[in-house]
């Protein structure tokens, strides 16, 4: 592999401090550890059963699997949260959704937040008594799980809006969600539509994050950027800000890349 | 779609083939690179610099980004190389990452990388240690050009080829590293600690 005229690496002789070169090739040689090896094989199992991919480019990405996630996440959210509320027996609700299983295609390639914080769920009688029973955590979805976040992190209801505006709420995120797809701008309209219909929802987590998406696809990237830094002081401990992190680092990333085109040499 | 606003493995973009690269390597499967390179790409990332608590997540990255790559593969580049550089690619998007993480929400932007206790003695670990804290004061340039030349022991020129830059320039960032590294280890040296 080493061509000729390479220099001579540290490891080969040159190192300039006596034991260098012992340590370079014991950093060199450490690798997973076989429990961490288990499990990168257990995450990657869709694709190790199907070990040749014959279509590169056409998959699904990770952020169509990853908005595909969010809106599967969004739609079993609010089919549980109606189911709850009108269901004769109703049982009170707790921790919806964020136990559910896990993602369609690996563990992580849409990664959906453990527990949710239905804070400001209308006149729903909130306990811990969840009626979704919790996972079993495992894997690398387990490690995303944040150890100081309490499982259920309910707080007393607001008198809000009446029960069954949960469904309304749910269309409007839903039409912005899919508006998102072909008008940013038109998201951003609905998104703020659903903020001042309801300012403390029970999908106010995930309109805020649609609102950071739709104004970085605008380029309004200071904006996007206070109201990330908003959703962390508000949802301190919300699952969702993983995704905003990407969302904000790709970003730049494309900026990086604009910003470098000229003088790109490959 | 909204564009490539999230930086993720379909964000990593695909290698490009070195002029009169070879027909497509047909008789590798993603089952072998998993087994060859399952355990290196997790170690190469930590040496890269991602953290502790990521290196795991972002191995996942890699493989997935590998899986879905691997047709594309030319040979026109050792294996090792190849999935070095989707490493490569894969970490400085998620190093990216870190610094916009302290940047918006305060976070701390790495943690101190950890050895693994597999080495076979508490004072080539405490080495290794040694090692690590001075690779963590290189710049992100100055580590890649190192860690790809004096740990993974590729040649120069596939490391110009995977960072995009002239030899010359890949070789001035190698100096730059040894030298800051040398220094580094003195330094802890003169304080105390072993090599």
């Amino acid at each position: 592999m080493s061509e000729q005229h390479d220099e001579l690496r540290w490891r080969d002789g040159a190192a300039p401090i006596e034991g260098l070169a012992q340590t370079l090739v014991a950093y060199s040689r450490q690798g997973a550890s076989d429990a961490e090896l288990a499990r990168l094989r257990a995450a990657l199992s869709p694709q190790l059963a199907r070990p040749t991919s014959h279509a590169p480019n056409g998959e699904l990405g990770w952020s169509s699997m990853a908005r595909l996630g969010t809106w599967v996440s969004v739609a079993l959210l609010g089919a549980a949260a109606v189911w709850n509320m009108i269901r004769p027996d109703a049982e009170p609700v707790a921790s919806l959704g964020r136990r559910s299983p896990a993602p369609v295609v690996a563990p992580r390639a849409a990664p959906l937040p453990d527990v949710i914080d239905v804070t400001d769920a209308p006149s729903v009688p909130l306990s811990t008594a969840g009626t979704v029973p919790p996972r079993t955590l495992e894997g690398p979805s387990a490690r995303k799980a944040k150890p100081a976040a309490p499982e259920l992190a309910l707080a007393p209801a607001p008198a809000a809006a009446p029960a069954l505006s949960v469904e309304a709420e749910l269309e409007l995120l839903r039409k912005a969600q899919s508006a998102l797809n072909h008008s940013a701008s038109t998201a951003l309209a609905l998104a703020s539509e659903h903020a001042q219909l309801y300012p403390n929802g029970a999908f106010a987590e995930e309109r805020e994050m649609l609102r950071i998406e739709a104004e970085l696809t605008l380029g309004h990237r200071r904006s996007a950027l206070e109201r990330a830094k908003a959703f962390s002081e508000r949802f301190g401990r919300s699952t969702y800000r993983a995704r905003i992190e990407r969302l904000l680092g790709a970003h730049e990333a494309l900026e990086d890349r604009e910003a470098s085109s000229a003088d790109r040499t490959y | 779609m909204t564009s490539a606003r999230s930086v993720d493995p379909a964000s990593v973009p695909v290698e490009q083939p070195a002029a009169g690269a070879c027909a497509a390597v047909d008789d590798i499967d993603f089952t072998a690179v998993f087994r060859d390179f399952g355990a290196y790409v997790p170690g190469l990332l930590r040496r890269l610099g991602v953290a502790e608590r990521e290196v795991e997540d972002v191995a996942q990255d890699v493989f997935t980004v590998i899986h879905r790559q691997l047709p594309g593969f030319r040979g026109d580049s050792t294996l090792k190389t190849w999935v070095c550089g989707v490493t490569l690619r894969v970490a400085r998007s998620h190093l990216r990452l870190a610094r916009v993480r302290k940047l918006v929400l305060g976070e701390p932007a790495t943690e101190p990388s950890q050895a693994p206790p597999q080495l076979e003695s508490a004072v080539l670990a405490e080495r290794v240690r040694m090692l690590q804290r001075a690779l963590e004061e290189l710049s992100h340039e100055q580590r890649r050009v190192f860690v790809l030349y004096e740990l993974e022991e590729l040649s120069m020129r596939d490391i110009a080829r995977l960072l995009a830059c002239p030899e010359k320039t890949a070789y001035t960032r190698l100096h730059a590293a040894r030298q800051n590294v040398e220094r580094a280890i003195r330094r802890r040296l003169a304080l105390g600690g072993e090599l």
